[in-house]
């Protein structure tokens, strides 16, 4: 009989260790399962900056977006200046100023062109370059006179080194 | 079913048989002359028939009770006072119906010195017992499986005694034994048998007026002419039994031989075990089933442990190749030159500043004011922003010659204006002077679309 009694009680407290371990395991499985879905969560984040990143490349080859030092992105502005001057009546509207990481100048460039698609040539040359940006403010046609103005700010980024 | 063991007891003999059972019934396994080894007898249900010859029958009326101790003791002091017994005794009973007084019970006794010091049963297979019955009701196992449903006057008989038991089914109505005289044991035990079990006939059928339907000759009552003998005084018909269907690989010698040792086995009536060991049994077998249940439970988790740890190990295994996919990509992005120190947020700030630039531009207006601007008579055009807007002044001078014309010319141009609704470009017309006289239209046009 005792020994009865004693298997009994091995048996019940065999009985609450395993269930208390099925129980903990259970608990456990739901923390790994919430591991498993931060992990895809994460994974799927990886693959959306991939995207981005991809995509972002393809732009910048595109557009032939170079990195420049603060000297080069200078220079580079300054040469379109130099280049638009032939091409145009050139006025420097706000000065050269250094923004954020970028350079800039403000122009106003003036010119009679002999047709429409002159004007359309022009501007869509203006608009193409990504070296320096061309950010268009304003385009006056006096049909009048023949003549077009154009009222831009040239933008140079530069790759800011830090300290 | 399981496995069960009857052991038949008496001064002369001990006869013990093994059944296992099946799903249809019971194999006899073997058949031992003595007692067994309690090693051998363990695993089995032990059921024993001790002989006892002067069995206490009697028929009480009392009032019903519940409780099952209460009702015991109650039987136990009414058979005392009517058969006038002051001994300690060991009973069974059964409810036969109710009378006046209440329910009707019959009451068997015997002394409890035949269970508690009987020097025939030694105390480790008392400990071991099962159920402790009398030969007779083992009998009566038998012809209740033989003829469930007829009066049955059973006559065994051995070297040891005479049994003689009236039953029908599992109900035993009355009893008679007889141990067998020594003088009838070479020469006259036919005689003995035969005026015996005519004596106890004719006081079963004419005193205790209870028709009998067959009349049982097992053991030693079917070897020899009783059967003739007995003919012309029984008037009920006359069988020798057989081996029941329930019983497998039972030859009839075997049957014949261990007939109270079978039926010992099989039946589970009329226990004569004290109340506490019956209690005590009761509590075994509680905690035996207990036992089995709580180590099924146990099976069941111990799988349910072994499922988990199984789902934990595959889990990990994915955990593990998630974990390598997410480093290899993050790897890869890191190593990439587009997201080296500063150079994405260089590119990426290039990018947005390219893309925001060319959505403010005011040209953008170009695309839904070109049929406009083409139309004649437009002096200037004035493209810019204000604001958070993209603008575009229009300066229209223009002379007709006839005034139709100057109608129609303005028509269209305010159909062209029209036209622009739905496009998010709004129109207004900030002046417009019209000279009728000359045939002149001057007007200013305001377009203006949020960036």
């Amino acid at each position: 009989m005792r020994l009865k009694v004693l298997l009994l009680f091995l048996t019940s407290f065999l009985l609450s260790w395993t269930f208390f371990t099925y129980l903990k395991l259970a608990d456990l499985t739901a923390v790994l399962e919430e591991e498993r879905n931060n992990l895809l969560r994460m994974n799927r984040e990886l693959s959306f900056r991939r995207e981005q990143v991809v995509r972002l490349r393809e732009i910048v080859e595109r557009s032939r977006i170079r990195v420049l030092s603060e000297r080069e992105a200078l220079e580079l502005l300054l040469e379109e200046v130099d280049r638009l001057r032939e091409s145009y009546d050139l006025e420097v509207t706000e000065d050269l100023r250094r923004e954020g990481g970028s350079w800039r100048i403000g122009l106003t460039l003036t010119f009679s062109p002999g047709s429409g698609r002159e004007l359309a040539l022009r501007i869509g040359r203006l608009l193409e370059k990504s070296a320096p940006i061309v950010d268009i403010e304003g385009l006056l046609i006096d049909a009048e006179e023949g003549r077009v103005s154009l009222k831009l700010t040239l933008i140079q980024p530069f790759l800011e080194v830090k300290g | 079913m399981g496995k069960r063991a009857g052991v038949y007891v008496s001064e002369k003999l001990v006869r013990t048989v093994f059944l296992e059972g099946g799903r249809w019934g019971y194999t006899l396994k073997e058949v031992a002359e003595g007692l067994p080894s309690a090693g051998k007898l363990s695993g089995y249900s032990v059921h024993l028939a001790c002989l006892h010859t002067e069995v206490v029958l009697e028929t009480i009326e009392m009032p019903p009770v519940k409780d099952e101790r209460a009702r015991e003791i109650l039987l136990k002091k009414h058979l005392s006072e009517t058969a006038g017994i002051s001994e300690d005794l060991l009973v069974t009973y059964r409810e036969i119906g109710s009378g006046a007084e209440g329910v009707r019970y019959r009451i068997f006794g015997i002394p409890s010195e035949l269970y508690h010091r009987n020097p025939l049963v030694p105390g480790w297979l008392r400990k071991k017992l099962d159920l402790f019955t009398l030969p007779q009701f083992a009998v009566a196992r038998i012809s209740a499986e033989l003829f469930p449903d007829e009066t049955v006057f059973h006559v065994y008989a051995d070297e040891s005694a005479l049994l003689m038991v009236v039953s029908r089914g599992e109900e035993v109505i009355y009893l008679r034994s007889l141990p067998v005289p020594p003088y009838a044991v070479d020469e006259d035990f036919l005689s003995f048998l035969r005026e015996n079990v005519s004596m106890t006939y004719l006081f079963v059928v004419q005193r205790q007026s209870t028709p009998v339907d067959v009349v049982l000759l097992s053991g030693k009552a079917c070897e020899g002419k009783l059967v003739e003998d007995l003919t012309g005084s029984v008037s009920a018909g006359i069988a020798a039994p057989v081996v029941p269907p329930l019983l497998g690989g039972v030859s009839p010698e075997i049957f014949h031989r261990y007939l109270p040792a079978l039926g010992a086995a099989l039946t589970e009536a009329y226990d004569f075990s004290p109340p506490e060991v019956r209690e005590r049994r009761r509590s075994e077998r509680f905690l035996k089933r207990v036992t089995v249940l709580l180590l099924l439970l146990l099976l069941l988790c111990v799988a349910g442990v072994g499922f988990r740890i199984y789902t934990l190990t595959e889990e990990l295994k994915t955990l593990r190749e998630l974990r390598t996919a997410v480093v290899r990509r993050s790897a890869d992005l890191l190593e990439d030159p587009l997201l080296r120190e500063g150079f994405f947020s260089y590119y990426l700030n290039y990018v947005n500043l390219l893309s925001e630039t060319r959505r403010r531009n005011p040209l953008n207006l170009l695309s839904v004011s070109r049929e406009l601007i083409s139309q004649e008579g437009v002096r200037r055009c004035v493209f810019g922003r204000r604001d958070s807007r993209l603008v575009l002044l229009l300066k229209v001078e223009r002379e007709f010659p006839k005034l139709s014309e100057l109608v129609f010319y303005r028509e269209r141009i305010l159909s062209r204006l029209r036209s622009l609704e739905g496009s998010g470009v709004s129109y207004r017309i900030e002046r417009e002077l019209r000279d009728l006289k000359d045939n002149r239209l001057s007007m200013e046009i305001l377009l203006e679309r949020s960036l």
